[in-house]
């Protein structure tokens, strides 16, 4: 059993050096990139907002875009993890604030005036406004 | 500055209370490294029953709790022993394989801390649940329970709270909400995991080289290095798994009984770290008290140990936690009912898990250890460890297979890695164990 052990142990000594390669190979790489935007950085346009919302517990959060895609989720949960511990309510426009958050500002705007809202803040391509009869 | 003055109080928390409970007869590398993780404990648990009890966030009680326990320990521990462990459990600390343990520490810290730092916010599940709870516990004041809202389902709103926790504590003490705290506890786990690794085995087989390619293999593996930085449960899970293996081994070497009583600790503080955590500590404490069946006196603190540690748990079960809003028993539902088509990919599925790309061929690396080391595996303590990943990997299968919520394929592809990944230390233990353990009779390093 001994040289197998051995044997087993030189292959397992060269497989952590490429790991430990690998790790530092990408670790370079992570060192040296400005451009690649991650994922988590689609929430940093909400900021800000969290300075409007103080003391308030809900607000809308209305969009038009493909909720299938995952990218469209991403935007909504890092727009909530910005804005906690204000809770966003998906799609619901019966609160006092509601963030418009869609595929361009036109079509913002043109769901703003059908709920008869009122725009209060465009905020990095968002629109924020305001619903005189919200709770 | 203040996180690491946190770092001091956790450690010293959970020091003493090892101090107290081995009598000082432990390695003083691993007592340190114990304490930390279990320091890290104590920490979620006090702001969990501050939160309990007062309703809202208190900047100094969960500290204060902390440092109260800590000096009634001390001072406890100072009446009736030394404080220090034992000189001959302090002389590890000098010795050559401790400069290479943690040299080996200090090497995996690098990639580890570039990949933190590139991935400040961590993964998905890092900001749509896990630090989310955390940012809503610490923010939210009188309405922190706001995160068990049934809109906020997305971020698992019956998933249990310990890590979040834990990072409040570390902003009650710094008096602000701070990115930086998941971040830098991230990093932590991930070297307590492998310097627990590292140092465990080399206390358990006398082997410094092995002990060192366990612990660079679960740690240094990109892929691990991603899910490790990416602020996930799952982490602290395999922290938590291993430090209760890792004590339960070391009670039978040392001939320690109270380290088993540690190990329980961990096992309930697991409860709270996640569902799986739940699932995990009670198949292994279940395995272990079969295991210690002969040792009735043992037993009658074995399991309120157990308990015990994992009351917060069972207080934010009963008391608050929501129903699953992700769960569909596809065992009575006629809509979305569970088939042999779903079955059959639950089956499957894992095998091109094993030998996915991102694994580096490491399961193959398992499957040879465990060939090498052969029923070694399947005896004692090592026995439990067997029997404990299996009856949970069963049981996680069986989950997937009765929950139809999600469809099956997106659902595995994107969790089974994770869970997969909390186990890598504990296998890393196991096989290293089996594979390393010296005859009967040789000599250890010590």
């Amino acid at each position: 059993m001994l040289p197998f052990k051995k044997i087993f142990g030189i292959i397992l000594l060269l497989f952590v050096l490429f790991d430990l390669y690998q790790a530092y190979a990408q670790a370079l790489i992570q060192l040296q990139d400005h451009k690649t935007v991650p994922l988590h950085s689609l929430g940093y346009q909400f900021i800000g907002l969290e300075n409007v919302f103080k003391d308030v517990r809900t607000v809308g959060y209305y969009t038009d875009k493909d909720l299938d895609n995952p990218l469209s989720i991403a935007q909504f949960e890092q727009a909530q993890y910005m804005l906690a511990p204000t809770v966003l309510d998906l799609n619901q426009t019966q609160y006092h604030w509601v963030i418009f958050d869609c595929t361009s500002p036109q079509v913002a705007m043109a769901a703003i005036q059908r709920l008869k809202l009122i725009p209060a803040k465009a905020h990095n391509g968002i629109v924020l406004a305001l619903n005189p009869y919200g709770t | 500055m203040t996180y690491f003055l946190g770092l001091l109080i956790s450690l010293a928390s959970g020091f003493l209370l090892i101090r107290l409970l081995t009598d000082g007869r432990l390695n003083l590398m691993l007592h340190m490294l114990l304490a930390l993780a279990l320091g890290f404990g104590i920490d979620g648990t006090a702001a969990f029953y501050t939160h309990i009890f007062l309703n809202q966030p208190d900047r100094w009680f969960p500290v204060g709790i902390v440092l109260l326990g800590a000096m009634i320990l001390f001072f406890r521990i100072k009446g009736t022993q030394y404080l220090i462990p034992r000189i001959k459990y302090c002389v590890p600390l000098i010795r050559i394989p401790t400069f290479w343990g943690l040299l080996i520490l200090g090497i995996l810290a690098v990639p580890l801390a570039i990949s933190a730092h590139y991935y400040p916010l961590g993964g998905w599940d890092a900001w749509s649940c896990w630090n989310l709870k955390a940012k809503f516990i610490f923010l939210g004041q009188g309405n922190w329970k706001d995160i068990l809202a049934p809109g906020l389902w997305r971020s698992n709103t019956h998933y249990p709270l310990l890590w979040p926790l834990i990072n409040v504590w570390f902003w009650d003490l710094g008096g602000r909400f701070d990115q930086a705290v998941p971040m830098l506890n991230s990093i932590i786990f991930a070297l307590l995991t492998s310097g627990i690794l590292l140092f465990g085995l080399l206390e358990l087989t006398g082997l410094l080289l092995p002990s060192i390619l366990a612990a660079v293999i679960v740690t240094a593996l990109p892929f691990g290095i991603t899910l490790y930085i990416s602020q996930y449960s799952d982490s602290l899970l395999g922290l938590y798994l291993l430090s209760a293996f890792m004590c339960l081994l070391l009670a039978e070497r040392t001939k320690n009984p109270k380290l088993k009583i540690l190990g329980m600790i961990f096992l309930g503080l697991m409860c709270f770290v996640k569902n799986e955590g739940l699932i995990s500590a009670g198949v292994t404490a279940l395995a272990f008290f079969w295991h210690e069946r002969a040792h009735k006196k043992e037993l009658k603190s074995l399991i309120p140990a157990f308990f015990l540690a994992a009351l917060p748990t069972i207080i934010f079960t009963l008391g608050f936690a929501p129903k699953n809003e992700a769960f569909i028993n596809g065992l009575t539902s006629t809509a979305k009912p569970a088939n042999w088509t779903r079955l059959s990919v639950i089956l499957v599925y894992p095998w091109f898990e094993f030998i996915s790309g991102k694994w580096n061929g490491l399961w193959f690396f398992v499957l040879g250890g465990g060939i090498l080391a052969g029923k070694k595996l399947w005896q004692g303590t090592l026995g439990v460890i067997a029997v404990s990943l299996f009856f949970y990997l069963g049981i996680v299968l069986a989950y997937y297979s009765v929950n139809t919520f999600f469809e099956i394929s997106w659902w595995l592809q994107n969790t089974l890695s994770r869970i997969l990944f909390a186990l890598v230390p504990t296998i890393a233990l196991w096989i290293g164990l089996g594979v390393s353990s010296p005859p009967e009779g040789s000599k250890q390093v010590r």
